[in-house]
C-alpha cells in the first residue's frame, strides 16, 4: 500500500514537472512577446518621437555619402524624419526586392526610388499611389523632358511618381586612342568610319557596348534612332540598317563578342582600362569616368554624337514613387512635392554632382555638377527620346535581349530576328 | 482518462510549439505552392484566375522552359557522374599515406567553403578570355588559343559545370573518404596475401564496399544539383539566352522579376515532384543492395 502510493506520488510528481516544462516554454515564448513590445513601446518613448512623424524611403543614392546631407533638407524644410533604407545596389536583386516588397503589401518603405523599367512595370499593376495633378505646380510638368510627361501620365490623368534625377546617354571617347589615329575629334561619318574601322591591335577595340540581355535594349533603341528607324516597325530598312550595323561591328571585331556578358558596370570598368576607344554611358557615370580618369593615363571625355541620320540619344530618369500601402501618405506626398521643386532638384545636382530632372534647373548657369556643360549641350543640340518600355518590361526586355544575342551570334538571321521582335512586339502590346 | 493514454499525449503536447512553428514556415508555404500552381497568377496585369492544369501544360510549351530543363538534366547528369569518378579518387588519394597529407586534406575543402556567389563571380572573370586566369593557363601549352567561354553555348555550360564541380567535388570526396576510413585494412591485407592487385582490391572490397555509401551521398548531391541557382545567378545569369538557365534559376525569375506567381509555383511543383521520385528510386535500390 505503501509502495503503491509512493509509486503514485512519483508519477503525479512526474506529470506536475513536465506540465511545469511546457508552460515554462510556452511563458518563454509569450514573454519574449510581451518584452518585445514593451521594448518597442520604451523606445518609442526614450526616442520622444510619434512614429507617424517620420517616413521612410529607399533611395538608389543610399550608398553616396551626400545623400544624407540631401535628406536632412528635406527634414528641416518638412519637419519630419526621414530614414533611409538600403537599396541593393545589384539591378537584377533590387528589381526583385521593390517588386516582392510591394506585391506583399508591405509598408515598412513608403517612398521608393524607382527607374523607368520599374515604373513602366508598376504603373498601371497599382502598387503606386496616385498622384493628382492639382497636388503640384501648374508649370512643373514643363520642365521635365516633355516626352517623359506624355509617360507619366497614367490613363486616368494622374501621374505616379516625380523624376528627381536625369541620364542622358552620352557618347565617351578615350583620346589616347585620337591620339594614336590623329584625329581631333569625331565630328562627322567619315571620321567615325575611320576610327571603327582602324585596327586598334589586341585587345582594343573602336566601340565597346553593355550587351547582356536586359541592357542591350538600350543601345538597340539608340542606334534605331540614330540610323533614322522606327522601333515598332522592324521591317523598316533604317531599323534593319541599325541593328545590322551593331552585327557588323560584333563580326569585324570593332567591338567584342564577349560583350553579350557585360552590364554598364563592366563596361565602365574596361573603357576605365583602356579597352575600349568609344562608348554610350549615362551621364549618371561621369563623376566615376573623369575620377578614374585622372587615376589613369587615359583621357576619358565626352563627345558629341556625330550625325548619322538623326542626332539622337536616350534618356532616363530615377523617379520618387509612394508606396500605395503606406500609412504615410500625407507625410509622402509632401515629400515628393518638395522633390519637385527648384530647390530641391538645385540640391540634387550640387550634393550628388549629377543631372536634376528639371531642365530649368540644368539651364541654370548658377547650377553646378559634373559635366554640365556636356548635358546643356546635348539638350540643347541632340533629340531626346525615352526608352520604349512595355508593362512587363522585364520580360520583354530580356526576351529582346535573347533574340539580339542570338542574331549576333548567329544563331538567326536578319529576317529571322525581325520577325521575332515584330511578334514581340504584338505580344506585348508596343505601339507608338 | 486512463494513465496510458494521458503518457501518449505528452511528446505531442512536447513537440507542437515546433509542430506549429514549421507548419506555418513549411507545410503551409508548401500546400500554398501547390494551390497557386492551379491558378494563372500573373501580378503586374492583376491577372488571378483558376486554370487547372493550364500551367503544367505551358511549361511543356515554352521554349525558354524546355530549354531549362534540358540544361538542368545535362548538368546533373554531367556534374554528378564527374562528382562520382572523381569524388572516388580524391577520395582515394586523401586516404592514402603521404606526407603532408594532413594539409591536403584541410585546403582541399577551401572551395567547398567559399559561398556560390563568389564562386560565380570569379569564375566570370577566370572564363573572361582577354583577362582569364582558364585561357592563360591554356596559353602556356598553346599560346594562339582564343575563346570567350561564357558567350557560347556549350562552353558556356562546360564551364558552369565545371565550377560546380570545383566548388562542391572536395566536399563530396571527403564524405567518400569517411567512409573508405571504415573499411579496416585487415581485408585488404588478406587480399594482399590471396595475391590481388591493387585495381583488383578496389573493384572487388573498395568499390562494393563503398556503394552504398555512394548511392546514400547521391541523393543529397543530386537534389543540390536541382535546386543550385546562385552559381548560374552570378556568373552567366542562364545566358548566353537561356543556355545556362537551370529550374531553380527560372523559378526565381518567375516568381521574383516577372512576378508569375502561378506559372513559378507550377514549375516549383514540378521540380518537386522530380525531387521526390528521384529520391524514391534511389532509397529503393539501395534497399536492393542491402538485401
Amino acid at each position: 500500500m505503501k509502495f503503491k502510493l509512493k509509486k503514485c506520488l512519483m508519477c503525479k510528481s512526474k506529470y506536475i514537472i513536465l506540465c511545469l516544462v511546457i508552460l515554462l516554454n510556452l511563458a518563454g515564448i509569450l514573454s519574449s512577446c510581451v518584452n518585445n513590445s514593451e521594448n518597442q513601446s520604451l523606445n518609442s518613448e526614450s526616442s520622444n518621437e510619434d512614429p507617424k512623424e517620420s517616413i521612410s524611403i529607399m533611395h538608389v543614392d543610399h550608398a553616396n555619402s551626400q545623400l544624407n546631407k540631401y535628406i536632412q533638407e528635406f527634414e528641416k524644410k518638412l519637419g519630419f524624419n526621414i530614414n533611409i533604407v538600403d537599396s541593393p545596389t545589384n539591378a537584377d536583386s533590387r528589381h526583385a526586392k521593390i517588386c516582392s516588397l510591394l506585391a506583399s503589401g508591405d509598408t515598412s518603405v513608403d517612398i521608393y526610388t524607382i527607374n523607368d523599367e520599374m515604373f513602366s512595370m508598376f504603373k498601371s499593376s497599382g502598387y503606386l499611389e496616385p498622384l493628382s495633378k492639382s497636388e503640384f505646380d501648374e508649370n512643373l510638368l514643363n520642365l521635365y523632358p516633355q516626352d517623359y510627361i506624355d509617360r507619366l501620365y497614367g490613363d486616368n490623368g494622374e501621374i505616379y511618381s516625380i523624376p528627381f534625377k536625369m541620364d542622358i546617354l552620352l557618347l565617351f571617347i578615350n583620346e589616347n586612342y585620337l591620339d594614336e589615329i590623329g584625329l581631333d575629334s569625331i565630328q562627322t561619318c567619315s571620321d567615325l568610319d575611320l576610327f571603327l574601322n582602324y585596327p586598334w591591335g589586341e585587345n582594343k577595340y573602336a566601340y565597346g557596348g553593355a550587351w547582356e540581355k536586359t541592357y542591350v535594349f538600350n543601345e538597340i533603341g539608340l542606334f534605331i534612332n540614330l540610323f533614322g528607324g522606327d522601333y515598332y516597325d522592324w521591317q523598316n530598312e533604317n531599323t534593319r540598317n541599325a541593328v545590322k550595323f551593331l552585327k557588323f561591328c560584333s563580326d569585324e571585331n570593332i567591338t567584342p563578342k564577349n560583350q553579350i556578358l557585360d552590364q554598364y558596370e563592366q563596361m565602365e570598368e574596361k573603357f576605365i582600362a583602356g579597352k575600349y576607344g568609344l562608348i554610350f554611358m549615362y551621364s549618371g557615370g561621369f563623376k566615376k569616368i573623369t575620377n578614374a580618369s585622372e587615376q589613369e593615363k587615359n583621357t576619358l571625355a565626352p563627345i558629341m554624337i556625330p550625325e548619322i541620320k538623326n542626332l539622337s540619344t536616350n534618356i532616363a530618369t530615377w523617379q520618387y514613387s509612394i508606396n500605395i500601402k503606406s500609412e504615410k501618405k500625407d507625410q509622402a506626398k509632401d515629400f515628393l512635392n518638395y522633390a519637385s521643386s527648384y530647390q530641391a532638384n538645385k540640391l540634387y545636382a550640387e550634393l550628388l554632382e549629377t543631372a536634376p530632372a528639371r531642365i530649368d534647373v540644368i539651364q541654370d548657369e548658377d547650377v553646378y555638377f559634373t559635366g554640365v556643360e556636356f548635358v546643356r549641350e546635348y539638350l540643347d543640340s541632340v533629340k531626346l527620346y525615352s526608352r520604349v518600355i512595355p508593362g512587363e518590361s522585364i520580360e520583354y526586355l530580356s526576351k529582346m535581349g535573347e533574340y539580339f544575342q542570338q542574331y549576333v551570334m548567329e544563331r538567326i538571321n536578319l529576317d529571322e530576328y525581325c520577325s521575332l521582335m515584330d511578334s514581340l512586339n504584338v505580344e506585348y502590346n508596343v505601339k507608338k | 482518462m486512463k494513465e496510458k493514454d494521458l503518457k501518449r499525449f505528452i511528446p505531442w503536447i512536447l513537440i507542437l510549439p515546433v509542430l506549429l512553428l514549421r507548419s506555418f514556415t513549411t507545410i503551409y508555404p508548401i500546400f500554398k505552392t501547390i494551390y497557386n500552381s492551379f491558378f494563372d497568377i500573373r501580378v503586374l496585369s492583376g491577372v488571378d484566375e483558376f486554370t487547372g492544369f493550364g500551367n503544367y501544360i505551358n511549361i511543356f510549351k515554352d521554349d525558354k522552359t524546355l530549354a531549362t530543363f534540358e540544361f538542368t538534366g545535362i548538368f546533373v547528369v554531367v556534374s554528378m557522374f564527374f562528382h562520382i569518378i572523381l569524388g572516388v579518387i580524391l577520395g582515394l588519394i586523401l586516404n592514402m599515406e603521404f606526407k603532408g597529407r594532413r594539409f591536403l586534406r584541410t585546403i582541399v575543402l577551401i572551395p567547398w567553403a567559399m559561398p556560390a556567389v563568389v564562386t560565380g563571380m570569379a569564375a566570370k572573370w577566370a572564363f573572361n578570355n582577354d583577362y582569364g586566369l582558364v585561357n592563360d593557363f591554356i596559353r602556356w601549352f598553346n599560346p594562339d588559343f582564343q575563346l570567350s567561354w561564357l558567350i557560347h553555348k556549350n562552353t558556356a555550360r562546360i564551364a558552369v559545370i565545371i565550377m560546380d564541380l570545383w566548388k562542391d567535388l572536395p566536399f563530396f570526396a571527403i564524405l567518400i573518404l569517411s567512409g573508405l576510413q571504415f573499411i579496416s585494412n585487415e581485408i585488404y591485407e588478406a587480399a594482399r596475401v590471396d595475391g590481388a592487385s591493387g585495381l583488383k582490391s578496389f573493384f572487388h572490397i573498395t568499390l562494393p564496399l563503398m556503394l552504398k555509401n555512394i548511392l546514400m551521398l547521391c541523393i543529397p548531391f543530386t537534389l543540390w544539383r536541382l535546386t543550385t541557382f546562385d552559381l548560374v545567378y552570378s556568373m552567366t545569369s542562364g545566358g548566353p539566352g537561356e543556355d545556362t538557365s537551370l529550374i531553380a534559376y527560372r523559378i526565381s525569375m518567375e516568381a521574383f522579376t516577372n512576378l508569375n506567381i502561378g506559372f513559378a509555383a507550377a514549375l516549383a511543383v514540378f521540380l518537386f515532384i522530380i525531387m521526390a521520385v528521384f529520391s524514391a528510386v534511389n532509397l529503393k535500390l539501395m534497399n536492393k543492395l542491402e538485401d
